[in-house]
């Protein structure tokens, strides 16, 4: 066995040389091919240092290069799939490219966002044992690739209850801490934000217990079913807090008396950071690194980026799923001045081919653009999503082609932002960075 | 003129969006001067009365709050026949059908016991996902519908099936008929906006149910489907056409 996993190792090899030689980025070839011949190949890897795993709907990539920032600064040796290839195949490649032919990888720290359903199926071996997961949310998300969150949850399940090791959880989360209520084994850190100003009252959509179906109540929330819950008929949500947040200003948030500036202070954002300061602690990160990478670290791929073309302002955004763009509409809606936005909608095979979730977005926050270009293979959905929830039609344009689209959208001087989903992202980064030039 | 529609458990039930076509129902009207007043139905204590209503609709859900929903609306079953008796229109779709059927599968491939509203009851079939195009009978006049199928579920033991599978995207054709049509009932695994691509279908419904209330044979005018017939053909041209 031993002797063919080595052939597939020099084979993967001679193939990334190649490629690279070439001019061409290995990505995931290698891992797909090498899990197509050789299925259980990464049992062949041996690694020595501390695997740490990030996972959730929203948040994974920036997440897991935020970290990979900060572990670089402490001078750490570091692997870590900071492109966002989260799947069996990229990370596979990625473990491939890193370990020399006895399948030896030399790293301080395995850094992998993982996609949830994957992380049964990559760490449950005995060679690739995680010593810290992070959890940041479970939404509904491309429904027809990974099913309804609650299989998500069941699937996770399984794994959760033999895991022994560090859980760092996002406390707000329903569906995040039915999970920590099955990890009898593990260690676990709960992490959240206390209500602040930003936080709402208000009446919301029903959101059902995950453990025994009564009607949650809410002391308060941030968006979706993020907030401060509890179940009056089985006490689910009754735990303490690892790390909360008690206040957050338009530069820094506050734990206890200790104060963080940052970039980004939105809470979506500030989750992300919560989860990293934990895992900093276990693993003795020095605070002048983090204060550092939370100050400075902007990232230039494209989720979020911002461009200046002929004078015009343009921020670039992903959006994937409901939860994701309700984020990114509330925060361009602070922006009260003339505005236009792109919307790209693709329906490829990993944006998910069922668009339907589009159909859940906020409209009352689009209704402050000037003009609203609809873009992609099911542009059309769009508009007419956009129509029935009374935006005004002379507002909507359809341009299928997003070169089209882009050249329309620069004409005026207005701010400019643009939402679009997983398969355009690349395409639409380099448009812009061309046009930058 | 007026309509008055009634969504049965919208937080639990709207899984893919599927309350979308309650809101391009309601805006097509509205462009004919129809006034539509929509309801929602959350609490088993309230006194709704289900007969009222022009048309009822409930949308497809998780396992889980399908199970919920199945069990609340137990009690109401009587409403429900006497409201189907009254002709009011109901409109179900994935979940929401499986729920009114004899017995329907769990996404653990469990058996469980609905409603018997109608007689008809779910297979299990393998999971398949994709857009799909079938060929209607609306009062005669055959219509291409377009929309998008993810489930585990299709509906058996019916000679009224909603439609005929004339085009799919996944390789083999798992099922050769879509959903379960009668007099005034539609019901159909196509999940989510379903409208949106199908205007026909919505004019269809709205007309009949403006037609029995007013003992009427409205005419519309024209409202600009360009946009939705694009959508419609875009996904046509994409899907492979099964031999009829």
């Amino acid at each position: 066995m031993a002797l063919y996993h080595f052939f597939v190792v020099i084979t993967m090899k001679i193939l990334i040389k190649f490629l690279n030689i070439i001019g061409k980025e290995a990505g995931t070839l290698p891992g797909r091919i090498s899990l197509i011949i050789c299925k259980n190949i990464r049992d062949y890897v041996k690694f020595e240092g501390k695997i740490i795993v990030i996972t959730g709907t929203n948040g994974k990539t920036t997440t897991n290069n935020l970290f990979y920032e900060i572990l670089k600064r402490e001078g750490k040796k570091v692997i870590c799939n900071i492109s966002g290839n989260n799947i069996d195949r990229g990370i596979t490649s990625l473990l491939l490219k890193n370990c020399d032919l006895l399948g030896r990888i030399n790293a301080d720290y395995l850094l992998l966002e993982t996609e949830e359903c994957y992380i049964p199926l990559i760490y449950s071996a005995k060679n690739l044992q995680i010593d810290s997961l992070v959890i940041l949310n479970l939404f509904d998300d491309q429904l027809d690739r990974f099913g309804e969150v609650d299989n998500v949850v069941k699937s996770l399940e399984k794994f959760i209850i033999n895991y022994k090791e560090n859980l760092i959880l996002n406390g707000d989360d329903p569906n995040v801490v039915k999970l920590g209520s099955k990890a009898k084994k593990a260690k676990i850190f709960f992490y959240g934000v206390e209500a602040i100003n930003r936080s709402k009252r208000e009446k919301r959509e029903t959101v059902l217990c995950p453990l025994c179906q009564n009607k949650l109540a809410y002391d308060f929330y941030f968006y979706s079913n993020i907030g401060r819950f509890n179940c009056s008929n089985c006490g689910f949500g009754n735990f303490d807090y690892y790390k909360k947040v008690d206040d957050i200003t338009s530069n820094y948030f506050k734990i206890k008396n200790e104060k963080y500036y940052t970039t980004n202070s939105s809470v979506y954002y500030i989750y992300n950071l919560l989860s990293i300061l934990i895992l900093s602690e276990i693993y003795n990160v020095d605070k002048k690194n983090i204060d550092y990478i939370f100050k400075n670290k902007i990232f230039n791929n494209g989720r979020y980026q911002k461009f200046t073309i002929n004078n015009r302002n343009v921020t670039l955004y992903l959006g994937k799923n409901t939860t994701g763009i309700n984020v990114l509409l509330n925060q361009i809606d602070k922006y009260k001045r003339e505005k236009e936005l792109l919307i790209i909608l693709n329906d490829a095979e990993n944006d998910g081919r069922d668009i339907s979730w589009f159909w859940n977005i906020d409209f009352e926050k689009i209704k402050g653009f000037n003009k609203i270009f609809c873009s992609g293979t099911r542009a059309e959905e769009v508009a007419i999503a956009l129509k029935v929830n009374n935006i005004d039609v002379k507002k909507i344009i359809v341009k299928n082609n997003f070169n089209d689209a882009i050249s329309k959208l620069l004409i005026s001087k207005n701010q400019k932002y643009i939402i679009t989903n997983y398969s355009s992202l690349l395409k639409v980064r380099n448009i812009l960075s061309n046009k930058e030039r | 003129m007026e309509l008055k529609f009634l969504i049965l458990y919208p937080d639990l039930m709207n899984l893919n969006s599927d309350i979308s076509n309650i809101k391009i129902l309601k805006y097509r009207a509205e462009k004919r001067k129809i006034k539509v007043l929509v309801d929602e139905y959350q609490d088993e204590n309230s006194n709704i009365d289900f007969k009222q209503y022009d048309l009822i609709f409930l949308g497809n859900g998780s396992d889980i709050n399908q199970k919920i929903v199945l069990e609340k609306l137990q009690k109401q079953k009587p409403k429900i026949v006497e409201s189907l008796e009254k002709g009011t229109f109901y409109f179900l779709i994935g979940g929401g059908c499986y729920i009114f059927g004899k017995y329907y599968y769990d996404t653990l491939e469990k058996k469980v016991n609905a409603l018997s509203v109608f007689d008809y009851y779910t297979e299990k079939k393998d999971f398949s996902y994709g857009n799909v195009n079938l060929k209607v009978n609306l009062s005669g006049k055959n219509v291409n519908v377009v929309g998008f199928e993810n489930s585990k579920n299709v509906i058996v033991n019916t000679n009224n099936y909603f439609g005929k599978i004339i085009g799919c995207s996944s390789k083999k054709v798992i099922n050769k008929y879509d959903g379960f049509f009668i007099e005034n009932v539609l019901c159909t695994n196509l999940n989510g906006p379903l409208f949106s691509k199908n205007p026909e279908l919505a004019d269809w419904i709205i007309k009949l149910l403006l037609d029995r209330k007013y003992k009427c044979n409205i005419k519309f005018k024209n409202i600009d489907d360009k946009l939705e017939i694009i959508a419609k053909n875009n996904i046509i041209n994409n899907l492979k056409k099964i031999n009829v």
